[in-house]
């Protein structure tokens, strides 16, 4: 039997006295697609932060690739293979597209200072290798054309498709996406979701997904997991979920309450 | 007009010298938000180290003698400033802002006392490294060798630092992390790692600045790096502190003006001159000359 690529055991994190998350247990195979939906408040970002080693879990543990994560650094959670894009886009806006990409493959370079300084020739060949698959990704993704603008010039589409590249030139195997539709038109939605299911067939990428726009959801995950109140309430196929009786409940209330509005 | 002229190039020689360290304020500030007060105790170990390179066998009077000076210099500072960050500043790197400032301050007088107990209180002689010629005498303006050294060296320095800092990754990675620490380090930077390199850099640069002070000053002391320190931070805010380009604009501007007063006034005015221009730039444009609230900051 294969070993699960994220394997989440029993896992929680407790500010203070509020328990944000609790109990959470699950696990994803390589090159799976998971969508996480809940109210706001209910945990989704604040789960991204444990994988990614912003937070540190305070019970329970998490394995990727059978590595314990709980002691990791984010720098080296990242270097294992997983790899987020943010709710509020996070670029460095006052670098350009191009440098921006160039930053996410850092972890990769082999060279030293003392090469730079000598200017030698693994230094430079290097740095044409780095600045090489940088603009293949861009092109890909159709935003080689900005290339040198900085990125703060970008319209918000494409800076939230920047995060995505900046966020696949780590080389993951895990990609973690928060709320990538937010903000978005029908049309670049429609897109948004072809550009997923691309990364996710063509690139055998696992993903997990955070996102409001069911309709995205529906289109994409085969299995969804409902969070409230930092516990999971539901896991399914999303026309189960739909149906679920807890989930209706904590997205729209009590039959009761709704009644008496 | 004569003497003008003469004073601009003494000035710009004092101001280079002043941008060096000044460089170093500035990295540190764009990346850690914080004011390294123990620079300007770097730059004096910088000079301390010529002076016992040469006092304890390197030869003197050719151009690699000083070419090899700076380099060990600014080796030795390089470690003093990772030393620094790694005993000092790392452990406090989730405390209170000015927790880490007193940190700094502190930092600062244990070296200056430490050098005062270690390499004696009295002031040094700083050996002649090159021997001062003049270079150019134009209608009475003067140009020594010594100062062309110190255009010269500040000048490939400060190149350096800027390929370094806009065209390897590591430059990248540290103007990644001055503007984001958290999307710097889910991007798989080492941002520990990119900190240590800013001080190791700007540690580099006040060596060399301590070698080429020592070049025009006669003597060098364990407290020589109070004021020049102090200056240099004070050219880093009037330049825009964190931007690179406004340090280098905000020493030579300090270094000219200094001797302008000096000059043509008084040299009792010079140390005040200083703080007259910080009052001044915290008044009128307290982001200083190139800074702007959103402008790039290493």
């Amino acid at each position: 039997m294969n070993n699960p690529l994220l394997k989440v055991e029993n896992c929680g994190i407790q500010f203070g006295g509020l328990k944000a998350l609790d109990g959470l247990d699950f696990s994803l195979n390589s090159g799976e697609l998971l969508g996480v939906i809940g109210p706001n408040g209910a945990g989704k970002t604040t789960f991204f932060n444990l994988l990614t080693g912003v937070y540190l879990p305070t019970d329970g543990s998490l394995f990727f690739k059978s590595n314990l994560l709980n002691q990791l650094k984010p720098h080296q959670i990242n270097q294992l293979g997983i790899s987020r894009t943010f709710q509020n886009i996070r670029l460095f806006l006052n670098l350009s597209v191009l440098d921006n990409v160039c930053i996410a493959f850092h972890q990769h370079i082999q060279y030293s200072l003392w090469d730079v300084i000598c200017h030698r020739k693994k230094y430079i060949e290097e740095e044409k290798q780095i600045k090489a698959k940088a603009l293949e990704l861009l092109e890909r993704f159709h935003l080689h054309e900005t290339k040198n603008e900085l990125a703060k010039n970008l319209s918000y589409g494409d800076q939230r498709r920047l995060e995505m590249v900046r966020a696949l030139a780590t080389r993951p195997q895990l990609l973690l996406l928060d709320e990538p539709a937010a903000g978005m038109n029908p049309t670049e939605k429609k897109e948004l979701i072809e550009l997923i299911r691309h990364l996710h067939q063509e690139l055998n990428l696992a993903i997990i997904l955070i996102e409001h726009d069911m309709s995205v959801m529906m289109q994409l995950c085969p299995r969804i997991i409902v969070l409230d109140y930092g516990v999971v309430i539901a896991e399914g196929t999303p026309e189960y979920i739909r149906q679920h009786p807890a989930v209706i409940k904590a997205y729209l209330g009590e039959k009761k309450d709704a009644k008496s509005l | 007009m004569t003497e003008f002229i003469q004073q601009l190039i003494n000035g710009l020689a004092w101001g280079s010298i002043y941008a060096l360290i000044a460089l170093g304020y500035t990295m540190v500030y764009g990346i850690l938000r914080l004011i390294n007060f123990a620079h300007g105790e770097v730059y004096m170990i910088g000079a301390m180290t010529g002076y016992y390179a040469v006092h304890w066998g390197m030869g003197t009077g050719s151009l690699y003698h000083l070419l090899a000076v700076i380099c060990i210099a600014m080796l030795v500072c390089s470690l003093l400033g990772w030393a620094i960050e790694r005993a000092a500043y790392r452990p406090m790197r989730q405390a209170p802002r000015l927790n880490v400032l007193i940190t700094a301050i502190g930092v600062s007088l244990f070296l200056q006392f430490s050098g005062q107990y270690i390499f004696g209180a009295d002031p040094k002689p700083f050996p002649a490294l090159i021997e001062n010629k003049n270079v150019l005498d134009l209608h009475g303006v003067v140009l020594s060798n010594i100062q062309v050294t110190i255009f010269v060296s500040s000048i490939v320095l400060m190149l350096g630092l800027r390929y370094i800092v806009f065209n390897t990754q590591m430059g990248k990675a540290m103007r990644a992390v001055s503007y984001d620490h958290t999307a710097s380090y889910l991007v798989g930077i080492n941002v520990n790692r990119v900190i240590s390199f800013t001080f190791i850099l700007g540690s580099a640069l006040a060596g060399a600045a301590g070698i080429l002070v020592g070049l025009s000053n006669p003597t060098v002391n364990p407290l020589m790096g109070l004021m020049p320190g102090i200056k240099a931070f004070i050219a880093a805010v009037l330049g825009g502190i964190g931007n690179i380009p406004g340090a280098l604009i905000g020493g030579l501007i300090m270094g000219v003006a200094e001797t302008m007063v000096s000059g043509y006034l008084s040299g009792t005015y010079r140390d005040a001159l200083a703080f007259i221009i910080l009052i001044i730039i915290l008044v009128v444009r307290p982001q200083g000359l190139l800074g702007k609230s959103t402008q790039e900051k290493v």
